[in-house]
């Protein structure tokens, strides 16, 4: 059972098991040349893969994103734009990540075309993905792809602008009384970080964090909500970026 | 290990040794958070490798290029990866290796783009929780046109390069 649950979580992982079991049974002769390109790859993502770390690790470290936040939620005007684009570009975790940082900034008094902005530069261009696509698909493509994704997101922002009120945007939320401490559980990779610096607030379960009954909120639980890779720690109502 | 990649280790490495030097506690989280995050891809950057192993040793290139790099039936194709990529929730990380795998065995790469800008910016497994927060309207609105402009994207890059 726990095989089966294993296999599910990791699919590529399971159906790259199944594609090499299929040559295995087919052409077994050709297992042998199936692991070497595997290799090749394995070396070439490898190479590139601590240069990604190390770039996101510099810009999650330097870039004052609070700062730019706070610009982004008052009238920002033109300069607006420009912020969004940084925003979306030096944050990481997944499209779904930016959602309730994108939703705080409209209510703070981000424009919809803004946010369209936040969350398709957040979703595509990526700085330290430029790096591996570079390193894929060679310099003029990514050069290319960036320049035309840019135009493409800012076309986009400027019809949702138009076609959606930020009224009907915001309107959609079920105010659901603020816990004074959660877990965005879609957020959760759980990797144990909160439960190891505090462990007696939090535990995980089934690999996803969870609060335990009688926690108490105090530093070591604002530590872990901003020690937290995808930022999933609530308290009162506030993730830790904001 | 070429020269161009020895240079940007080296400059990264500069980079966060000074960041390291500047702030310790700051750069120390920051890798920290970056470590967690490479290490929850791991089993998918291995599953990754082994399809693009299959790929690029026992799917015949005649196979690929005539689903993916077939002009005659380009605008099949290229819808075709553009759906596949707006269900597909993989990371971009993984999805760069994976393409040129298949452009390497013939895929067109105004196909390949398609794929790789709607998978990231299209997201249907993610609607749900999208329309959570900016309603039905923004949602769909966002997503019908990114995955429009993917396609006009990918076949201006098909027509440039």
């Amino acid at each position: 059972m726990k095989i089966l649950k294993f296999l599910k979580k990791n699919t590529l992982f399971t159906i790259g098991m199944m594609l090499y079991g299929l040559v295995a049974i087919i052409e077994p002769g050709q297992i042998k040349s199936v692991a070497y390109y595997s290799y090749i790859y394995f070396k070439e993502l490898f190479e590139v893969l601590p240069l990604i770390v190390l770039l996101a690790t510099v810009i999650d470290a330097w870039i004052p994103k609070e700062l730019i936040l706070k610009k982004l939620g008052k009238d920002s005007g033109k300069m607006g734009y420009f912020y969004a684009y940084i925003i979306g570009s030096i944050s990481a975790g997944p499209i779904y990540a930016s959602f309730p940082i994108v939703r705080l900034l409209m209510e703070k008094g981000a424009s919809v075309g803004n946010a369209v902005i936040i969350i398709s530069a957040w979703a595509v261009i990526k700085v330290p993905m430029l790096v591996n696509e570079v390193k894929f698909l060679g310099m003029n493509y990514m050069i290319l792809r960036w320049v035309l994704t840019i135009i493409a997101i800012f076309i986009m922002s400027q019809i949702v602008q138009k076609s959606v009120s930020k009224e009907e945007a915001l309107a959609s939320k079920s105010n659901s009384k603020i816990q004074p401490l959660e877990i965005i559980e879609a957020y959760c990779i759980g990797c144990g970080i909160c439960s190891k610096i505090s462990p007696a607030d939090f535990e995980i379960i089934d690999e996803k964090a969870k609060v335990k009954e009688g926690y108490s909120l105090g530093p070591t639980i604002k530590a872990a909500s901003n020690k937290c890779p995808t930022n999933a720690i609530v308290i009162n109502g506030k993730r830790s970026i904001e | 290990m070429t020269i161009a990649v020895l240079k940007y280790w080296i400059l990264a490495a500069m980079g966060i040794g000074t960041s390291y030097y500047v702030n310790k506690g700051k750069t120390k989280q920051s890798l920290y958070k970056s470590k967690i995050m490479v290490r929850s891809m791991m089993m998918d950057i291995i599953g990754i490798l082994m399809i693009i192993g299959v790929i690029m040793a026992f799917i015949p290139m005649e196979l690929i290029t005539k689903y993916l790099g077939n002009d005659s039936q380009l605008g099949l194709s290229l819808l075709g990866a553009s759906i596949v990529g707006g269900i597909t929730i993989i990371p971009a990380f993984i999805a760069f290796p994976l393409v040129a795998a298949l452009q390497e065995q013939g895929a067109n790469i105004m196909v390949i783009t398609a794929f790789l800008t709607t998978l990231t910016m299209v997201g249907v497994a993610t609607m749900k929780i999208e329309i959570g927060e900016f309603g039905r309207k923004f949602t769909f609105i966002r997503n019908s046109l990114s995955f429009i402009l993917a396609i006009a994207i990918a076949i201006t890059m098909g027509v440039i390069l």
